[in-house]
């Protein structure tokens, strides 16, 4: 019985729970409030759940403390200097988020694609060593520091067999050399021309704005005296005879200035027309340019022999006979007769050993270099001691040779005759 | 045991109505302005989700107060919910009102918590430390109600009483009561709340009830 009055109230306790709630229906608060009116322990069961309800309710409300809204703003903030980027994301969206992720992976995609391509070009080409000529920059060096200065002695005869010593004074710059070095796997030809102007300034300038024009990579100035510079360059041929062309014109005069290996033997070819200074820029044999020059010379009736010891006959008979270049037998000098395939080795021209090699030598023939020298001086005054005949010579070795030297005693070598003193 | 308010003895489902009513104002006054704001928490505006907090916090931190009886650990849960809230606010899909997405974090935070404490066993509804905060809100109803020292020192007796009651109930059974008595919800949204279905928070709140009878009558005699 006990226990089923204890059932009962706690159905009863639901049912006026809920009454107590309003979340009976119509019908069942009628029937609660029906028997409410005749039950008056089930009424003061439900004045006591009321009570209950009540003083639970009366606790009264807390409020929140002072700072509770900016603790939690600031853990979010916390949170995304640390870069949780799960808040960050629930802030800033999935959608954005989506499109930030596509755009690092697209950038990273690019990225390596860019590296692999960049990888793949430097390894899949190989290796030739070229001079720099990309840019039309135009790089000058001042010739601040001294330079090493060599000296040489030459004799030089011309058809009188008249003998005159002349100083050879040749500028070794250390960053000539390194361009040289550069290309010394490369065939080239070394070649010197030596520009006599009336103008300096505008002789300089305009040779100046000729290498931008012609896109010459890098141009080497020395300025030896307010007088003299010098300007080294490596273009290919055609690059060279274009340049060739745009330093001559009717106010100045090229002069051609080629020596051998030891720069023992010095020709120089006076007033070079563009058709000699080319086929001395496509000879990159140095004996053989030696001869096309000493040729040149002859035949412009300026004698100028370098003549050497290890040359002396050799070039002797040069001159005597004028040889064509393919008669030419140098090697040991012309009493040796040495044999075609030697010759054909070791001097025959790069374009004929192409020839002999190839079907159609002249268009895949590969561009020669020309290591060139500018040397930019003064136009010579006439001589008036001089004959014209010698002083055509003469004046062309002065034009080239007479550079003034550095620290050195180089004027002491110097013939009094000569027009050599006059600098 | 006198209520102060025991005028309704013969009209109780009209208290009822209206307690519900009440509470269903509150919350669909809120919904509107509740959206714009969750809209603009989603883009990432701090300011908005501030305006969020403050316009909840005093109604949550009060229930979750109710539920774990410490005022420190209230303030922590609290926090938390709003926390939790704001990086759920993808997953809230605003079938019903944020106020009941977040007194559902607020009140699972608050069961789980119970749960570790029960394990440990060192806090205490009626306990010392909340003797602080519990007076300041004692002082608050006495002062709106004017009455005597005599009454406030009833007042004050019954509080206890029903805070040392609510200590023995279930945390789930409590959740019922703090969102019913004190919240001032009906049962479909304590439902919605604690995802039960309206029958268990039907016979919950009737046993909870029952139960704190029980602790009050007893503690009467």
């Amino acid at each position: 019985m006990a226990k089923k009055d204890i059932h009962s109230d706690k159905e009863l306790i639901a049912v006026l729970s809920a009454y107590l709630d309003g979340e009976l229906g119509p019908g069942q608060a009628q029937k609660i409030e029906r028997r409410l009116t005749e039950d008056p322990r089930m009424r003061q069961l439900l004045n006591e759940l009321g009570q209950v309800s009540q003083m639970v309710h009366e606790l009264g409300r807390t409020k929140a403390p002072d700072g509770l809204a900016d603790e939690v703003t600031k853990r979010l903030e916390r949170d995304l200097l640390l870069d949780r980027s799960d808040v960050l994301a629930e802030l800033a969206g999935e959608k954005h988020l989506r499109l930030r992720r596509f755009a690092t992976a697209a950038a990273m995609v690019m990225l390596i694609g860019a590296i692999g391509t960049i990888i793949y070009h430097v390894l899949s080409k190989p290796y030739i060593p070229r001079p720099e000529r990309v840019t039309d920059k135009f790089v000058a060096v001042a010739p601040e520091e001294p330079r090493t200065v060599k000296t040489l002695k030459m004799t030089v005869a011309d058809d009188a067999a008249e003998k005159v010593t002349v100083p050879v004074e040749t500028a070794v710059d250390k960053e000539i050399e390194s361009i040289i070095d550069k290309i010394s796997e490369i065939k080239y030809s070394n070649l010197r021309l030596v520009v006599a102007g009336s103008d300096i300034l505008t002789e300089t300038s305009r040779l100046e704005k000729l290498f931008a024009d012609q896109n010459i990579g890098k141009v080497i100035r020395t300025q030896i005296n307010e007088n003299y510079y010098q300007y080294a360059f490596v273009c290919p041929t055609d690059q060279f005879q274009r340049i060739f062309s745009g330093i001559r014109h009717k106010d100045n005069q090229i002069d051609l200035v080629v020596s051998d290996d030891q720069g023992q033997c010095v020709v120089v070819v006076p007033r070079a027309t563009q058709q000699q200074a080319m086929k001395l820029a496509g000879e990159a044999n140095p004996t053989v340019q030696l001869t096309h020059a000493m040729q040149f010379a002859m035949a412009d009736n300026n004698t100028v022999l370098g003549r050497s010891d290890i040359h002396a006959e050799w070039l002797q008979w040069i001159a005597k006979e004028q040889p064509s270049l393919d008669d030419l037998r140098v090697l040991g000098g012309p009493s040796e007769k040495v044999n075609e395939e030697k010759i054909g080795k070791i001097y025959r021209p790069a374009s004929e050993a192409l020839m002999a090699s190839t079907e159609e030598p002249a268009q895949s023939e590969p561009a020669q270099l020309v290591a060139v020298v500018v040397v930019v001086q003064p136009a010579e005054k006439p001589d008036e001691d001089l004959s014209p005949s010698q002083d055509n010579g003469r004046s062309s070795i002065k034009s080239n040779f007479d550079t003034p030297s550095i620290g050195d005693d180089t004027g002491a070598n110097l013939d009094p005759n000569t027009p050599n003193s006059n600098f | 045991m006198k209520n102060p308010k025991n005028s309704y003895s013969d009209g109780t489902s009209r208290y009822a109505e209206r307690q519900t009513d009440r509470a269903c104002q509150n919350i669909c006054d809120g919904g509107s302005e509740d959206d714009v704001l969750i809209k603009r928490c989603r883009t990432g505006n701090m300011a908005a989700f501030e305006q969020l907090v403050l316009k909840y916090q005093d109604r949550l931190f009060n229930a979750v107060f109710r539920m774990v009886g410490d005022y420190d650990d209230a303030m922590e849960l609290t926090q938390e919910a709003f926390y939790r809230a704001m990086k759920g606010l993808k997953k809230f899909r605003g079938n019903a009102g944020f106020y009941t997405w977040l007194f559902r974090i607020g009140m699972n935070l608050c069961i789980n918590h119970h749960r570790r404490q029960q394990r440990i066993q060192i806090r205490s509804l009626s306990g010392d430390d909340q003797l602080g905060h519990q007076a300041d809100a004692l002082t608050v109803m006495a002062k709106a109600n004017d009455s005597s020292p005599v009454y406030q020192a009833q007042v004050r007796e019954n509080h206890g009483r029903v805070l040392a009651a609510l200590e023995e109930l279930e945390a789930s059974a409590r959740a019922v009561v703090v969102l019913r008595d004190i919240e001032e919800l009906d049962y479909a949204q304590i439902a919605d709340i604690l995802q039960v279905p309206t029958g268990t928070v039907k016979s919950r709140l009737s046993r909870a009830r029952a139960a704190l009878r029980r602790q009050l009558l007893k503690g009467q005699s």
